[in-house]
């Protein structure tokens, strides 16, 4: 059965009532598609909606707390909704001739509707951190990366940690999305959970943390819903160091040190150069200071406010927040426009 | 041939709070040959006898990999046994595939009883009718474990399952202290000596059974029967010959079920 919803009133609640409508119905461009009739053309609508029954449509309202009885107490709907609706069903057969937009807009739905996978999944993400770098080092592992976190190209929040302890062996740095990193942290404590409570003296390390992500983000980009992050897993469990990396799309190694984004630019060619395999804890401090502070210089996403983890046997200890020393006086900074004609 | 009145399906209590379905399916892994299992600080061997239903057969496999760190023995039902281990295997496959490491035994001993347990409380299904001597190498060393059909699971330094287990237990029982610190070819012919003991008499060779290791160092593996005779061989624990006769009339006609006068009673379980 088709069912058709004209309304009249208070174009947000309409708005509202469809999206629900439609997103229970199926979700994606079709509410896009409501969104902008709603929005674009400030009149009454005629709105075609694919619905098994009226009862489905009754139960849909019912979800969204709008009480609608299967008697269709429309008087009711109106007082509480504040706009007017119209019910109509009918099969398409019937539409009458006139009703040309109705039918036109009735065609439009079809087509959006026809093709079973063309729900948009491809997010873009919205808070950004940057640079993760890790190392090993002679009793373990250290890993260091800012607190920026950025709307676009705004920084927006400046206190974002985005290295995290998991479970007893193992350390999280994350960049790209900030909130898809904290649902992979659910993700984490869910398994830490599940892992402690088996009670058994076992625990998961940091090489099965690394799997494990790898196979949630390879999954997600199967599912052309990836989490937006490169992450870096560090630790040390029963001697063994260990330091890792994942992309968003599923790619993961394991190498002596490792870097994301831009890191990977700017970082590790200094790693490569200056990187040991029995760097003390001071010295391992001073290479990843001298790589955040060649990031802090040349990513405009970076900010003077960074946290150093480590982790070896013994235990773990994030570092609190602090910045480093800079020098921006160099000739060529004070006026940079200088040989650069037409440049501002 | 009922017991009792409470032994018609697994849910129901007797009055005394006994579920005899259960240790019906108990008294299955009692039917079936024996199998032996015993372990040192970093190795644990498995062993059992074959048996075959007739003189034109071959004999079911009863020892079964499940992973590079795990294997199984079982005494009962061969073929629920078989199920049972398919399991184990899968979720071995699945534990590496998501963390890329060896499951932990103990856990996959933990779900496998949990498995037959919901055997034991759900009308329409009926128990197990395995017992499994799990054994395994992980981080804390290694373990044998024995699952039985009512979902109850113990950890073993030694132990015998099966038809004549009780002789095998005893053997095993003298022993077991020096276990601990036994080399992997100690830990063997102290199994083979086990094993002859189930036998009664009869003619211990490399085709009555079958062993397998694993250890650190060393995955599971089922010893292939030159090594096993080679090793017989060399520990001279063929058994005696001497009581040939006696040996040859208990363990002809009533195989290795638990006698002849049990062979009448009991169901034929393991064809």
């Amino acid at each position: 059965m088709r069912l058709f919803l004209s309304f009249r009133g208070h174009i947000p609640f309409g708005n509202e009532i469809l999206t629900c409508i439609c997103q229970s119905n199926r979700p994606s461009r079709k509410e896009y598609y409501l969104k902008y009739l709603l929005h674009e053309r400030k009149k009454p609508l005629l709105i075609p909606i694919l619905s098994r029954s009226l009862d489905t449509f009754a139960m849909l309202l019912y979800i969204h707390e709008i009480d609608f009885s299967p008697k269709y107490n429309k008087e009711y709907l109106n007082t509480r909704l504040g706009f007017h609706l119209h019910w109509s069903s009918c099969l398409e057969s019937t539409l009458q001739e006139e009703d040309k937009e109705q039918k036109n807009v009735f065609q439009v739905m079809d087509s959006l509707l026809s093709s079973e996978g063309d729900s948009q999944r491809t997010q873009y993400p919205y808070v950004t951190g940057t640079s993760v770098i890790g190392i090993k080092y002679k009793d373990g592992v250290l890993m260091a990366a800012d607190m920026g976190g950025s709307y676009g190209s705004t920084i927006r929040y400046k206190s974002v940690e985005r290295i995290k302890q998991i479970g007893k062996h193992s350390l999280l740095g994350a960049s790209g999305e900030i909130s898809d990193f904290q649902e992979i942290l659910k993700y984490l404590d869910d398994l830490i959970l599940n892992d402690k409570m088996w009670d058994d003296g076992n625990s998961l390390g940091p090489k099965e943390v690394h799997n494990y992500l790898t196979r949630v983000m390879y999954n997600r980009r199967n599912k052309f819903d990836p989490l937006w992050n490169s992450l870096i897993i560090g630790g040390v469990k029963n001697g063994h160091k260990y330091l890792g990396s994942v992309s968003m799309i599923g790619v993961h190694f394991e190498d002596d040190h490792v870097a994301t984004g831009f890191g990977n630019h700017l970082a590790r060619p200094i790693l490569r150069e200056e990187w040991r395999e029995d760097l003390t804890f001071e010295e391992g401090v001073k290479l990843l200071e001298k790589c955040m502070r060649n990031l802090l210089y040349r990513d405009r996403s970076a900010v003077n406010k960074l946290q150093i983890a480590k982790i070896t046997d013994e235990g773990m200890t994030i570092s609190q927040p602090y910045s480093l020393k800079t020098f921006w006086n160099f000739a060529a900074f004070e006026n940079p426009t200088v040989g650069a004609e037409g440049s501002w | 041939m009922f017991r009792n009145q409470y032994d018609t399906d697994v849910t129901t209590w007797s009055p005394a709070g006994r579920l005899f379905q259960v240790e019906y399916a108990m008294e299955a892994v009692k039917q079936g040959s024996a199998a032996i299992g015993l372990r040192s600080k970093t190795h644990v061997v498995l062993a059992c006898v074959n048996k075959t239903n007739s003189e034109l057969s071959s004999h079911q496999k009863k020892i079964f990999k499940v992973d590079d760190h795990i294997g199984v023995a079982i005494a009962g039902l061969t073929a629920d046994g078989r199920v049972l281990s398919r399991y184990m295997r899968s979720e071995c496959i699945n534990y590496g595939y998501t963390y890329e490491s060896p499951l932990p035994v103990g856990r996959l001993v933990v779900q496998l009883a949990d498995k037959a347990q919901v055997c034991t409380q759900r009308s329409w299904k009926r128990p197990y009718g395995v017992g499994l001597l799990v054994a395994g190498l992980d981080e804390s060393g290694a373990h044998l474990y024995y699952n039985c059909p009512s979902g109850n699971y113990f950890e073993y330094q030694a132990f015998a399952i099966g038809s004549r287990s009780q002789a095998a237990k005893t053997y095993l029982e003298r022993k077991f202290e020096k276990f601990t610190g036994s080399t992997r070819d100690d830990l063997i012919k102290d199994a083979l000596f086990a094993i002859r003991e189930t036998l009664q008499g009869e003619k211990l060779t490399s085709s009555v059974c079958t062993v397998a290791v694993v250890g650190v160092g060393e995955a599971f593996s089922i010893l292939d029967q030159a090594t096993v005779q080679g090793l017989i061989n060399e520990f001279e624990i063929s058994g005696e010959e001497a009581g040939g006769a006696a040996a040859e009339e208990a363990g002809g006609a009533a195989a290795d079920q638990g006698g002849a006068a049990v062979e009448q009673e009991a169901a034929p379980m393991d064809i």
